[in-house]
């Protein structure tokens, strides 16, 4: 048994490889997960990079690449080893696996793909700045945001972030990674735990925006919570709204429809 | 009066424009500018979803509630006693700007009521538009609602710094347009319509023939090497059950729209209930369904290759009216049961999409796997075909569809529908 620890792609990359060239199957590899179970292999632990070299070229379609890329920011530990089945597989196997989007292993890689993607889009969305005074220079306006993303995707989001606000100076915080950018560079540092007492007074308005934009008449609320799932609501300042607007509207769409409508009140008082 | 009450009045005021995409623009960031922005020149993105299941994607307000028109359906209305209020051009700027560094929404989607003159209004608009542009280098999106009737001159403007421009066709036929909105003039909207056609597509011509040089600062008219002008194109909207138009009336004009004036969507809005309503429109709740049905026989005009008629054919006996129980694709496929099954495995793209419950990403997955083997029943739904609804109507191998001829077909499919509604709603 071979035991392997990675963390990032490049990381998992480089160790494939060389367990491709030594042909070694996936059932004879663990793919540890964290330091811990690290000790408790150790022991008989040997360094397969002492084995011989079967195999010296290996060619992976690009697709699978850029499968694995995105694949390795899942929260799901399995990952690692899934990846390296399939890579197992397109080289030793069948090189045109990837287009068999119904081969069970395939198809989890893909819907890992999926989840990873829709993770990104949603942290894109909602991901919420709170304006706060810069401590070093305050003239200068600080952002920060606090993110509870699914997947570890920090790393996957930093060009839509520093392209859009390039310049201004943004912090977000998430649990697993940080990532700051003072409009010149981006750099990433370990994750934080929930910080306190962030307020920003724009939300007011945005919260005022958020009520009158809606509609009571078309309440919808299971097609709002496909698109908005409630994990995400901790974070977003207009959450706390929906209980509120959600049970007034039967009230005001039914006084709309009871039309006392000026007009119609006029001519009433016009007939008196 | 301050801005938040300011901006609780114009919001309210501009909700029941359906529109809130921030799709189909350029590709642009704001790495070498001054300011802030981006667009993906693809998908845009939606904020947050306010609890009527709408996308949050744009600050979408009125410069003002006050109008000097006086059409039945709209809030605005002159005659109604709803309270006005109106932004300045700074404060609409600052309000963008403030929400957008927050990352709360994509850009702005600004309309007005109509004040003193058209010219005049139109004018207010572009200068919000210019401003976000030139002075503070705003390279978020920008969705203009166009005054028909304003002049040539600034309609040109207009489309130098907004992503997409829209005028409302409002109401389905000129009839129903000169009985509740009096002071509209559609063949101005059509005149309009084709201006920004023709910026359009002139603008598309440079940018292609100057692929290489287009750049996100360009927008200017001056030094321009290429002309960026409404890069995400022209939409409209029209108002659904406040005139008595059919929906094949509805698709008809639809289709005109999109193949006359390259329309890059035609909005449906169900007229909804509003305070102080006109008393020459229905009250009664927004025929939502209605609405949900025409976006899906719009979709099918657009992407499926149907025609207007396949799909309003077999309702001739409901006056040109879509089957609110079942959808428009299914409602053919009952109809046209001589053209099932078809074979998984053999059909073309374009026949597996009139399969109900195969869709573009369906047929493509469909068309990749079956390449490599020939697929069974049970692969369709590794492949994410929901085969409740498409087993009657296809074959494979091992499948046959039993209900065919069924004359219970449609009932069955009724009930499923019920079902997924109550889920929905």
């Amino acid at each position: 048994m071979v035991n392997i620890q990675v963390e990032t792609y490049k990381q998992w990359r480089t160790q494939a490889r060389e367990l491709l060239y030594r042909q070694i199957p996936p059932e004879d590899v663990h793919w540890q997960v964290d330091q811990q179970s690290n000790l408790l292999f150790s022991e008989d632990d040997t360094d397969f990079l002492e084995l011989p070299i079967k195999q010296k070229t290996i060619s992976i379609p690009k697709a699978f690449l850029e499968l694995a890329k995105p694949v390795c920011h899942h929260r799901d530990n399995s990952r690692w080893g899934l990846l390296y089945s399939i890579a197992w597989r397109l080289v030793f196997e069948d090189k045109h696996l990837l287009n068999f989007d119904i081969d069970p292993q395939i198809a989890k890689a893909m819907s890992m793909r999926k989840s990873i993607g829709r993770d990104i889009h949603k942290m894109e969305a909602f991901v919420r700045f709170r304006k706060t005074p810069c401590a070093s220079s305050p003239e200068k306006d600080y952002f920060i945001a606090w993110f509870e993303p699914e997947h570890y995707i920090v790393p996957l989001v930093v060009s839509f972030f520093t392209r859009r606000f390039s310049n201004m100076h943004w912090s977000i915080l998430t649990p697993d990674r940080c990532l700051h950018w003072d409009t010149k560079q981006a750099w990433q540092t370990e994750g934080v735990t929930r910080p306190e007492g962030l307020h920003d007074e724009l939300e007011e308005l945005w919260k005022a925006y958020y009520k009158n934009i809606f509609n009571p008449a078309r309440l919808k609320l299971k097609a709002m919570q496909s698109e908005m799932p409630k994990k995400y609501w901790v974070n977003l300042p207009e959450a706390p709204l929906i209980g509120e607007l959600t049970r007034q509207s039967m009230f005001r769409t039914e006084k709309m429809m009871t039309n006392t409508s000026s007009e119609i009140n006029n001519r009433k008082l016009k007939l008196k | 009066m301050k801005t938040l009450h300011k901006l609780a009045i114009l919001a309210d005021a501009a909700k029941y424009d359906a529109s809130c995409a921030s799709s189909g623009s350029i590709k642009r960031d704001s790495k070498k500018g001054k300011g802030i922005g981006s667009t993906s020149g693809g998908m845009g993105i939606c904020h947050s979803y306010t609890p009527d299941g709408r996308c949050v994607s744009l600050l979408k307000i009125l410069l003002t509630n006050f109008c000097i028109y006086d059409c039945s359906y709209c809030i605005n209305r002159s005659s109604s006693d709803v309270q006005r209020a109106r932004f300045s051009v700074e404060e609409i700027v600052n309000l963008t700007l403030d929400f957008y560094k927050r990352n709360y929404i994509e850009g702005l989607f600004l309309s007005s009521g109509i004040i003193q003159s058209s010219d005049y209004t139109m004018e207010q608009l572009v200068s919000v538009a210019k401003t976000l542009r030139k002075t503070h280098d705003f390279r978020g999106y920008i969705h203009l609602k166009t005054i028909p009737d304003a002049s040539p001159e600034l309609l040109q403007q207009a489309g130098l710094y907004a992503d997409r421009l829209s005028i409302n066709i409002e109401l389905p036929s000129k009839k129903s347009l000169k009985q509740y909105a009096p002071e509209k003039d559609p063949s101005t909207i059509h005149q309009s319509m084709t201006q920004l056609k023709d910026h359009i597509d002139e603008s598309k011509e440079s940018r292609t023939q100057k692929k290489s040089a287009v750049t996100v600062t360009r927008r200017s008219g001056e030094k321009k090497k290429s002309l960026v002008y409404s890069p995400a194109g022209q939409s409209t909207q029209m108002i659904v059950g406040a005139d008595e138009s059919s929906d094949k009336k509805i698709l008809t004009l639809s289709h005109y729209l999109y193949n006359k004036y390259s329309m890059r969507r035609v909005y449906y809005s169900a007229f909804s209930p509003i305070p102080d309503a006109s008393a020459v429109l229905p009250i009664k709740s927004p025929p939502l369904m209605r609405e949900h049905r025409l976006y899906q026989a719009d979709w099918l005009l657009r992407f499926y290759g149907f025609n207007v008629n396949e799909i309003s054919e077999n309702n001739s006996a409901n006056d040109g009216m879509l089957d609110l129980e079942i959808d428009p694709k299914l409602a053919w496929a009952i109809n046209h049961r001589e053209f099932f099954p078809v074979n998984i495995n053999t059909a073309t793209r374009e026949d597996l999409l009139r399969v109900p419950g195969i869709g573009a990403i369906g047929a493509s997955r469909i068309i990749q796997s079956r390449n490599f083997r020939r697929l069974r029943y049970q692969d369709l739904k590794k492949i994410g075909v929901s085969v409740s609804k498409v087993s009657a109507f296809i074959e494979t191998q091992d499948h046959t569809p039993k209900q065919l001829d069924s004359q219970y077909l449609r009932q069955s499919f009724v009930k499923q529908e019920n079902q997924q509604l109550s889920l929905f709603n």
